[in-house]
């Protein structure tokens, strides 16, 4: 199951995130403490991302294997766009607290 | 290179064989998986009649939901007609909406996969062929009696989505919610069937050497769906379940005044309908980026750049659901996380988009009919998409919501993103079952029919919504400025009519199904459904080392018929085919598959008289059904998993494999686990709504008292649990008897039995009354929850006796002592979990 963990990680951290923050909302609604915990939650999974990025980004130039290669590649590009997605979803916290 | 699972990769380099193959194997290849004839043909489980049969059928409930589009135009192409009345208008909607969306929209992506997916993965079936059976026949049956409701006047009429308060008892007395409630939950159960059968077909039973990397697109972009199925569904089954108990039973889980809420059905509902939204386009996708490499007669640019895209959108799709919520007053950071999903999710889109535009321009592509098809489908879906942003944007949503801007829009992405896409797919890829290909004069003349008629139609609807007119609206009054786009849209949607009917045409006049002479290859694809094929797939089963092998191997199809692959004849002389690892797809074992059998058809046959005469309130009857589903499928399922007196087959070139496995590389194993994701879907949109409605309610919560019942409980689950393990551990042990094992997954039942009796008794001694809160209501529905499995729980245990009774428990391992232990497991900690929720939620008062 390892594999899918990593070539699904980025996702699965934007997921997490996502539910994160939507329970953060729901629970605090319209409050300033709401914001402040999605900032904060974001800057930490966008942390978690990046240490899982650039550990599978090291693990890359050890495989010389085709297939894995090609997982490693998806991997990068899925904590790409999971990083990106997670930035987006943590933008309304900024603009509540402007 | 490494290995996944010890099978050595330079194996294949056996591939192709070089001895001559006699014809007697094709003969008995042939025999084998001869399909019966006359009334017989009802046992068929090949894929390629059931696929066919699927398809059929979702393309005629199109034409259908189709027909009733058609008259609601009539009725609206000028103010003030009678065409139909009022409460007939308002079925025609809601069966438009939900006929297209459940019985077509989804079902003909599963039929389309049920078709192709066996060739195009070199397979000789999908795992599970009863399984598809079953699924077909059900929504065969279920979607014709649903649709039948109509001309009794009993059809729904509450909208496609189905909002309480206005579909409860009060506001929808008859019986026609109830159709949906009960109709809706039964087709998704069979769609959730096929999607198991697609999601471990692909994983499971691709040829060697199709790695994850080299995977035709539309089979990962199946892959996604059918995940996305397991995860989405379950919400609405549980939604419809909930609706149900409010309307038969009174309780009240969307009744502001006991503590219930409306918005959750929203909530619910919407966590299905916007990932079916891309359930649906995914699929479509994958076609397209099929096509668009063979019809450009290049290689598809950005192959993994799509493989992300079809992930992503997996993932973010669960994440837009609110933003059909916008104007329900959601607290304003809330609305946004949705909103800026809703945009990120056109990112993935948009990468498929640049990759089918990239491909068509670096290609030399001749403009025939699916070529047509798929630009077209392009340019209509990226328009739907760029409307889709601008509802994405909660300012413009709450003026364009609840109005035609929004039928537009919805329209155009369905359309352009999956109904032309399919009609490509018809064209494209008929030369697999017909003798002659369609017409392409004719197809032209469809596409233009279809392309005109569907801007005409639905253009104009973005400036009737822009105007104010709301949606499901039967008429409209003189003088409000939507005469002129209303009629516009009325002829529009005649003229898409007429591009249907002449396609009709087109498959009378040409389409001839056939299995074996074929009219192949028109349009020059490159992956292996165009390999020549039989009832049994093909001939023998290629060891791929390409993404397009049949262009970079022209000799693959001869060395395919001349049998010099993988499985070059029947080596049990039973059906079979190739099980291979999900990621590098190395061959793992030989699976020996089921023929026909009357049993799937019988199982659905009664399933649906159990959900629909229970419609009509025929409980007698009903009840009677029940018993007989469940004997039908029992007994479908007791020819599986016998043992093989073989216990290791030659599959070609020396190479030898187990014709039997357990654990996670069994196929069975990989089916209970979806189905046991399934329920822990269900279990945890309960969970959701539980918590939901205390949060918008809390005054209506009572503390409950004796919590202390939940520590025998939880222990009888625990000890359930321990027994279990035990059981699993003395089937490898030759010192226990053959009953051993048995008798302590029995006890075990029984023990889970005993804990649920007492959670519910015990529950029902707080006196929290189902029918006066809504926590009474989520508590009694969780224990009810809980009691469906385990009633499933005790068929499990009788069935492993019967089964253990004529010795086909296999020792040391065995996969139906698997399934039942795994389910049993699931059961004890789903069971912990409701009554530890039940008795600690809400802390205090």
């Amino acid at each position: 199951m390892h594999n899918w963990r990593n070539l699904l990680g980025g996702l699965l951290l934007w997921a997490a995130h996502f539910f994160a923050v939507y329970i953060i909302g729901s629970v605090f609604p319209g409050e300033r403490i709401a914001a402040v915990l999605v900032l904060i939650t974001t800057f930490a999974i966008l942390a978690v991302t990046l240490t899982l990025a650039i550990k599978a980004l090291r693990a890359r130039s050890d495989i010389d294997d085709g297939i894995q290669r090609w997982m490693s590649d998806l991997t990068l590009l899925g904590y790409l766009t999971g990083g990106v997605a997670i930035i987006y979803q943590g933008l309304p916290a900024v603009m509540f607290l402007l | 290179m490494t290995s996944e699972t010890g099978f050595d990769p330079k194996l294949f380099d056996r591939f192709p064989t070089s001895e001559p193959r006699p014809q007697s194997e094709v003969d008995e290849l042939t025999r084998i998986w001869a399909a019966p004839r006359g009334w017989r043909m009802l046992t068929i489980v090949n894929n390629n009649y059931v696929g066919l049969w699927y398809v059929a059928a979702a393309f005629l409930f199109f034409l259908l939901a189709g027909v009733l589009a058609l008259v609601m135009r009539a009725q609206l192409s000028l103010p003030m007609l009678g065409v139909l009345p009022q409460e007939t208008y308002n079925q025609f909607f809601t069966m438009h909406g939900t006929v297209m969306m459940f019985l077509f929209a989804v079902p003909i992506m599963e039929a389309i996969g049920v078709m192709l997916l066996p060739q195009m993965l070199a397979a000789r079936d999908l795992p599970f062929p009863r399984l598809s059976a079953y699924a077909f026949w059900a929504y065969l049956i279920g979607g014709l009696c649903f649709f039948a409701s109509l001309f009794a006047g009993l059809a729904p009429d509450g909208g496609w989505f189905m909002y309480p308060p206005l579909t409860n008892s009060t506001y929808s007395p008859g019986i026609n919610a109830d159709f949906w409630l009960l109709g809706i939950g039964f087709i998704e159960i069979s769609a959730i069937a096929g999607a198991i059968e697609i999601l471990v077909g692909i994983l499971k039973t691709r040829a060697p050497g199709m790695t994850l990397a080299r995977m035709p697109l539309f089979a990962w972009a199946m892959l996604v769906f059918a995940g996305m199925i397991l995860i989405a569904f379950p919400s609405v089954i549980l939604a419809t379940l909930l609706l149900e108990l409010e309307r038969a039973l009174n309780w009240p889980f969307f009744d502001a005044t006991r503590g219930g809420d409306p918005m959750l059905w929203q909530h619910l509902f919407w966590f299905f309908g916007h990932p079916e939204v891309y359930i649906i386009f995914l699929p479509a996708a994958g076609l397209v980026s099929m096509m668009v490499s063979s019809l450009a007669k290049t290689e598809l640019v950005g192959y993994q750049l799509i493989v992300l895209a079809l992930l992503a959108t997996g993932f973010i799709s669960f994440g837009v659901w609110a933003h059909h919520m916008f104007t329900t007053g959601m607290p304003s950071m809330t609305t946004g996380f949705f909103a800026a999903a809703s945009m990120a999710v056109s990112i993935p889109a948009g990468i498929q988009v640049f990759s089918w535009i990239a491909t068509l321009a670096i290609g030399k592509p001749k403009y025939n009919t699916p070529t047509l098809f798929v630009v077209g489908g392009l340019v209509t879906f990226v328009m739907g998409g760029l409307t889709g942003v601008m509802v994405a944007m909660v300012p413009f949503d709450w003026q364009a919501h609840d109005t035609y801007f929004i039928v537009a829009h919805l329209h155009y992405v369905l359309i352009g993103g999956a109904v032309f896409p399919v009609f490509a797919a018809f064209y494209f890829w008929v030369g697999m079952t017909s003798r002659r290909p369609l017409s392409e004069r004719l197809g032209k003349w469809v596409f233009w029919l279809m392309f005109s008629g569907m801007h005409i139609t639905f253009l104009p609807m973005h400036l009737s919504g822009l105007m104010g007119m709301p949606r499901r609206v039967y008429t409209y009054l003189p003088g409000m400025q939507w005469e002129w786009t209303n009629m516009l849209s009325s002829i529009g949607a005649f003229i898409l009519g007429a591009g249907v009917v002449l396609f009709l045409v087109d498959l009378l006049r040409n389409f001839r199904f056939t299995t074996d002479d074929d009219a192949g290859n028109i349009y020059g694809g490159g992956t292996l459904e165009w390999l020549p094929t039989g009832l049994y797939s093909t001939r023998s089963i290629p060891v791929i080392r390409s993404m397009t092998p049949l262009w970079d191997n022209p000799n693959l199809a001869k060395e395919v018929e001349e049998g010099r692959h993988f499985l070059p004849n029947s080596a049990t002389g039973l059906r079979e085919t190739l099980i291979t690892s999900p990621i590098r797809a190395e061959p793992q074992y030989l699976q020996v598959m089921m023929g026909p059998s009357v049993w799937p058809l019988l199982g659905a046959v009664f399933t649906a008289g159990f959900f629909l005469l229970l419609t009509v309130q025929a409980y007698f009857l009903s009840l009677v059904c029940l018993p007989l589903a469940t004997f039908s499928i029992l007994r479908w399922l007791w020819d599986t998993d016998r043992p093989v007196h073989q216990k290791e087959v030659d599959v070609g070139a020396g190479i030898m494999l187990p014709t039997y496995v357990t654990g996670p590389s069994a196929h069975g194993w990989w089916a209970i686990i979806c189905v046991l994701v399934v329920a822990a879907m269900i279990f945890f949109m309960a969970i959701f709504g539980y918590l939901f409605v205390y949060g918008v309610h809390p005054t209506y919560w009572v503390v409950p008292t004796e919590r202390w019942w939940a520590l025998p409980i939880s222990v009888a689950y625990a000890a359930a649990a321990v027994l279990i393990f035990f059981g699993r551990w003395l089937l490898g042990r030759d010192r226990s008897t053959n009953w051993s094992p048995t008798i302590a997954i029995v006890f075990a039942a029984l023990l889970i039995v005993a804990a649920l009796a007492t959670d519910w008794f015990s529950w029902r001694a707080q006196a929290i009354d189902p029918e006066l809160t809504a926590q009474g209501a989520f508590s009694h529905a969780m224990l009810g929850l809980q009691g469906q499995l385990v009633a499933v729980v005790i068929l499990m245990g009788g069935y492993l006796a019967a089964r253990t009774a004529r010795g086909l428990i296999t020792r040391p391992r065995n996969t139906t002592f698997d399934v039942v232990t795994l389910f049993l497991l699931y059961t004890c900690a789903q069971g912990a979990a409701t009554t530890l929720l039940l008795r600690f939620f809400p802390v205090s008062g």
